[in-house]
C-alpha cells in the first residue's frame, strides 16, 4: 500500500505543478496591473504587496480605452448575433431540404474555414477603402461575422439534426409558416447548441487582432489592438498600464467561460472534431 | 453526406414552394454573403499576385505576369520567414501534441477537484492572443521578469529572451506551447473519454500495466482524433501573428518574423500589394501540398478524418 500512497502523492504534486504552470502567467499579469509604480521594476520581482488601482486610473482617465473597450463589445456582440442567426438558418436549410448542388454549396461554406483571414484581407482592405468605410465598426462587424459563419453552420448542423422531424412535419400540417417553425420550434429546441456557438463566436471575435489592426486606425480600434498603442507610447514604466489593459481585455472571456463552462467545452470539442 | 428527407416528397405545390422559400430565404443570403466576403477576395488576391501595385503611387495595378513569383524565389527575407514558420509549426505542433496527450492521460483519471483542474488547464486556449503576448513580454523581461529570476535561483542566466536572436524564437515557442497545449489536451481528453470502460477492464484482467494500457490501447484508439488535431493545430500555428508581433515585433532583426508578419509588413508597411498577394498564394500552395501529402500518408486503409 505504500507504493500506492507514494504514487498518489506524486500525482498530487504533478497536478499542482501543472495547474500552477497554466495559471501563473495570467496571475502575474494581474499582479503587475495592481502594483504601485515603484514595485514595477523591483528586482527580484515582488509577489506580495498592497494592491493599488493606480494603473487602472491612469489607463481609464482619458476615456479612450473605455471607448475601445466598448468598441470590442459592440463588434463581438453584433458579429456573433449576425453570424449565429445567419449560420443557423443556413444549417436549417441544409438539414431540411434536399437540393441539387448541395455538396458544392457545403464545400463553399467550409472552404473559407481553412483560409486564414490574411488571404482575404488585402482585397477587403481595398474595397473598404474605396467605399470610405475604413475605421468604422460596421466594417469590422460585417467581416468578422463572415469569418465566424462556417463554424456556426458546421456546429449547428449537428445540433439541428437532433430536432425530431415529426415535430416539424406536424407544425407544417397545422399550417405554420417556415419562419414561425424556425423561430418558435427549432431554435428553442437547439438552445444548448446555440449557447455553444454563441460563446465560441464571441470569444473568437473578441480575440481577433490582425483584422482590426488593418481595418481601423483611430475611432474603431478594439481593445486588443489598443493595448499595443500603450506599449509603444513609452518604455518600461508603461507596463502597469499595459497589464491593466490586458487584464480588462481578458476579463469578459474569463467570466463568460466560468459561467458557461459546460457549453464552452462542448463547443470547443465539437468545433474541432465533429 | 446523408441527405435528410424531412419534407414529405409529394409534389403538392405548397410543399414545393416551402422548399424553394427555405432555400431562398434561409440559405441564399448567407451563401451570397460568404462568397462576397470570403471567396471572391481569394480570386482577387490571386489576380493581384500577377500585378505590381504600390499603394503609394496613384496608378492602379499594372500587369507584370510572373515577375512577383520570380522575385519571391530570390527574396531571402521571405524564404527565411517561410522556413522559420514551417520549422516553428512542426516543432510547436509536435511538442503540444505529446504534452497534451500526456496531460490528458494524467487528468482523465478520477480524482478530487478534477473539474477545477480541467478548467484551469484549459484557460490559456481561450485567452486573447495579443494579451498572451503582453503576459509573456512581462514574464520574459531580461532584468525584472520572473523567468530570469527563477533561472537566477538555479544560478543561471540572465537570458536575453526577447533581445537575443538565439533565444527570441525559443521564447515565442514557449509562449505558443503554453497557449495551445490545452487544445491538444482537450481533444485527446474527449477522445479518451469516448473509449468504452470494458476495454480497460479487459486489459486489467489480462494484467496489463498502466503504461502498456496507454501505449497499446488508448493511443491506437484515439489515432483518428490525433490525426485531425495535428491538421487543425498546424494550420493555426502556420498563421501565427499576434504573439510575436506584440512580444518582439518579429525581431530582434528577423529572428521571430513569421510568414504572417512578413506578409502584413509587405502589404501594410511597404504597401506592395501585388507582391504580398504573391506571397499569400505561394504560402497557401505550399500548405495545401503539405496537407495533401499528409492525408495520403495517414489515410492508408481508413476513411478520411472529418
Amino acid at each position: 500500500m505504500n507504493t500506492s500512497r507514494f504514487s498518489q502523492a506524486l500525482s498530487t504534486i504533478g497536478g499542482v505543478a501543472l495547474v500552477l504552470c497554466s495559471i501563473f502567467p495570467v496571475t502575474y499579469m494581474i499582479l503587475t496591473s495592481l502594483k504601485p509604480d515603484r514595485l514595477l521594476l523591483a528586482d527580484p520581482p515582488r509577489f506580495l504587496f498592497t494592491p493599488v488601482l493606480d494603473n487602472y486610473v491612469k489607463l481609464l482617465i482619458d476615456g479612450k480605452f473605455s471607448l475601445y473597450y466598448l468598441n470590442s463589445f459592440i463588434v463581438a456582440v453584433s458579429a456573433t448575433a449576425i453570424g449565429v442567426l445567419v449560420g443557423s438558418m443556413m444549417a436549417f436549410a441544409f438539414e431540411r431540404v434536399p437540393f441539387r448542388g448541395k455538396g458544392f454549396a457545403f464545400f463553399l461554406i467550409l472552404v473559407p474555414r481553412s483560409f486564414p483571414p490574411v488571404t482575404t484581407i488585402i482585397p477587403i482592405f481595398f474595397v473598404v477603402r474605396a467605399l470610405g468605410m475604413v475605421d468604422q465598426l460596421i466594417t469590422l462587424i460585417l467581416f468578422e461575422a463572415a469569418v465566424r459563419l462556417p463554424l456556426v453552420v458546421w456546429l449547428m448542423r449537428g445540433f439541428l439534426r437532433k430536432v425530431p422531424d415529426e415535430l416539424i412535419e406536424a407544425a407544417m400540417l397545422d399550417g405554420c409558416g417556415l419562419m414561425r417553425i424556425f423561430f418558435r420550434i427549432v431554435l428553442p429546441l437547439a438552445v444548448p447548441g446555440i449557447a455553444a456557438v454563441t460563446i465560441l463566436s464571441f470569444i473568437d471575435t473578441w480575440n481577433a487582432f490582425l483584422v482590426p489592426l488593418i481595418l481601423t486606425n483611430l475611432k474603431a480600434i478594439t481593445a486588443p489592438v489598443a493595448i499595443l498603442s500603450y506599449m509603444e507610447a513609452d518604455q518600461q514604466l508603461q507596463w502597469g498600464i499595459v497589464a491593466a489593459g490586458g487584464t480588462l481585455t481578458i476579463l469578459p472571456i474569463l467570466l463568460f467561460a466560468a459561467l458557461l463552462r459546460r457549453y464552452l467545452v462542448q463547443g470547443l470539442t465539437d468545433g474541432a472534431v465533429k | 453526406m446523408s441527405v435528410t428527407q424531412a419534407l414529405p416528397d409529394s409534389p403538392t405545390s405548397p410543399q414545393v414552394w416551402q422548399r424553394r422559400l427555405l432555400l431562398l430565404c434561409f440559405l441564399a443570403p448567407g451563401l451570397a454573403y460568404l462568397i462576397l466576403i470570403r471567396i471572391l477576395p481569394v480570386f482577387f488576391t490571386i489576380w493581384l499576385s500577377f500585378t505590381e501595385w504600390n499603394l503609394t503611387d496613384d496608378d492602379g495595378p499594372s500587369f507584370i505576369g510572373l515577375d512577383n513569383y520570380r522575385d519571391i524565389l530570390h527574396d531571402d527575407a521571405f524564404l527565411s520567414a517561410a522556413g522559420r514558420t514551417l520549422l516553428f509549426t512542426v516543432t510547436a505542433t509536435a511538442i503540444e501534441l505529446v504534452l497534451g496527450i500526456a496531460i490528458a492521460l494524467f487528468v482523465e483519471r478520477e480524482f478530487r477537484g478534477r473539474g477545477f483542474v480541467r478548467a484551469a488547464l484549459l484557460t490559456p486556449m481561450i485567452l486573447t492572443p495579443a494579451v498572451i503576448g503582453v503576459i509573456w513580454l512581462i514574464l520574459f523581461h531580461q532584468s525584472v521578469g520572473p523567468v530570469n529570476w527563477l533561472l537566477s535561483l538555479a544560478g543561471l542566466g540572465p537570458v536575453g529572451w526577447l533581445t537575443s536572436p538565439a533565444f527570441a524564437p525559443l521564447a515565442v515557442l514557449i509562449t505558443d506551447i503554453w497557449h495551445w497545449t490545452p487544445f491538444m489536451f482537450l481533444l485527446a481528453g474527449a477522445a479518451i473519454q469516448g473509449i468504452p470502460a470494458e476495454v480497460y477492464e479487459a486489459a486489467a484482467m489480462d494484467g496489463a500495466t498502466r503504461l502498456q494500457t496507454a501505449w497499446r490501447i488508448t493511443l491506437p484508439m484515439i489515432r483518428d482524433t490525433i490525426l485531425v488535431a495535428i491538421v487543425l493545430r498546424s494550420m493555426d500555428a502556420f498563421e501565427l501573428f499576434a504573439e510575436p508581433y506584440v512580444m518582439t515585433g518579429g525581431g530582434p532583426g528577423q529572428a521571430t518574423e513569421t510568414l504572417s508578419i512578413r506578409i502584413y509588413r509587405t502589404a501594410f508597411t511597404f504597401f506592395q500589394m501585388g507582391y504580398a498577394g504573391a506571397m499569400i498564394v505561394v504560402s497557401i500552395v505550399v500548405l495545401a501540398a503539405l496537407y495533401a501529402g499528409y492525408m495520403r500518408l495517414t489515410a492508408t486503409g481508413r476513411e478520411q478524418p472529418a
